[in-house]
């Protein structure tokens, strides 16, 4: 269900359309950067109901799940707009997140014209990456600590943190028609292999070690976390959703790992 | 107390490198590395008292959301920057691991020992993060009130 290749919207200033259709395309855009950057469902809805209030709405209907966002805005004089967005990935950049959230302050603050906020936008958009070995530094810190953290030697971290290179590289590779559950077994079964390797020729020494630390760059965890948060502040279809959603990742990447422990670890454990 | 020294330490370098993936500004990495310090260290020390997951995360959990709430208003910026990085360590990864390798590979003990504790943990995450921001928002609005009669 994934589609990397998106297309964006078309850079078109000014667009057409009524004044509702554009503020409702405004605060959609706010909204799908929340959305796209971690913010909760919760939150989204909240700041796209404000930022169409703010801009004169007389009355919003907002439907958010975690892979889509349906918005209606009716004006006072009898003008609305319905639009929708669909979103296929999320990531937690949150220096983004930042970025969008002050802006949606702004726009409920100053209400700046539209033209105005469509730039501020595209701005954002051009923000919040990092140089690629810095990504690299990040894999290699998290992996080796977490392969100590859960109780294995300074080698086993050294070992965890080289796979965790690896597995950022791959992790890097757009294959566009490969979906993402193959994508994530595929990584999970070179991790995998790689750790029986290290312990193999022998700079690793406690295997379960080693791919613990490697599973946390991949595991789903916090998803899972804030899953349960949206269960329990209401938001039942997107904590369902989610939760199965991190299962089956989960389902995987021990498909992956078990895979690569019995071709070569010797075996299942 | 060597091991615990170990996971505080591993702990907040893994905080760092998480907070790096999820792309939080550099100015902001310190905060978040202490916050993962500190959210573990509460952990560990209710570990050591109850020896319970649910009640360590919990703790944990409500610590970290009301240190990320404090340092949003004090940095204006909003609380998840520090939350996500500082929730790495509690979040049960390896947990969530091994209760589907279990229940994969039909291993019915472990897989309840496993799947337990895992929803222990998240539950005792949720609930810890839901209190506190009950508290926080209860906070604010005395805050507000107070304001509003003094003026």
């Amino acid at each position: 269900m994934t589609n990397p290749d998106k297309l964006p919207l078309p850079e078109v200033t000014p667009y057409t359309g009524t004044y509702a259709d554009n503020v409702a395309r405004i605060a959609l855009d706010v909204g799908e950067g929340l959305l796209t950057n971690g913010a909760d469902v919760h939150r989204v809805e909240i700041a796209i109901e404000k930022i169409c209030r703010t801009y004169g709405a007389a009355h919003i209907d907002v439907f958010t799940i975690h892979s889509l966002i349906l918005a209606a805005v009716y004006m006072p004089d009898g003008t609305h707009s319905t639009q929708s967005r669909r979103i296929f990935e999320t990531s937690n950049n949150l220096t983004r997140l930042e970025l969008y959230n002050a802006l949606s302050r702004k726009l409920c603050e100053e209400k700046p014209s539209i033209d105005h906020a469509d730039e501020e936008i595209q701005a954002i958009k051009k923000e919040g990456s990092y140089p690629f070995f810095l990504t690299l530094i990040a894999y290699v810190i998290s992996a080796g600590s977490f392969a100590i953290f859960f109780g294995g030697t300074l080698r086993d971290g050294i070992s965890a943190g080289l796979i965790g290179i690896i597995t950022a590289l791959l992790d890097r590779i757009r294959i566009d028609q490969i979906n993402k559950m193959v994508k994530t077994m595929l990584i999970s079964f070179v991790s995998g292999a790689l750790s029986c390797l290290s312990v193999h020729i022998g700079i690793g020494q406690n295997l379960d070690m080693i791919i613990i630390g490697t599973i946390m760059l991949l595991i789903p965890g916090l998803s899972l976390g804030n899953a349960m948060r949206d269960l329990l502040s209401g938001d039942t279809l997107t904590g369902t959703l989610k939760s199965v959603q991190a299962i089956i990742i989960a389902v995987m990447m021990v498909l992956g790992y078990a895979l690569a422990l019995l071709i070569a670890g010797g075996g299942l454990k | 107390m060597k091991d615990i020294v170990v996971r505080l330490i591993t702990a907040m370098l893994g905080t760092v490198g998480f907070a790096m993936l999820f792309r939080v500004s550099r100015k902001r990495l310190p905060w978040a590395a202490l916050g993962g310090l500190l959210t573990w260290a509460v952990y560990e020390l209710f570990t050591h008292l109850f020896g319970d997951p649910l009640i360590s995360a919990f703790a944990s959990s409500l610590f970290m959301t009301l240190y990320s709430e404090a340092l949003a208003r004090v940095l204006r910026a909003p609380a998840i920057i520090f939350l996500f990085p500082c929730a790495i360590p509690i979040v049960p990864g390896s947990g969530l691991y091994y209760t589907v390798y279990n229940l994969i590979f039909y291993n019915e003990n472990a897989f309840f020992a496993n799947a337990k504790t895992t929803l222990s943990i998240v539950l005792g995450m949720a609930v810890g993060m839901s209190v506190a921001s009950i508290v926080v928002g209860a906070l604010l609005h005395a805050v507000r009130t107070l304001k509003n009669i003094k003026s």
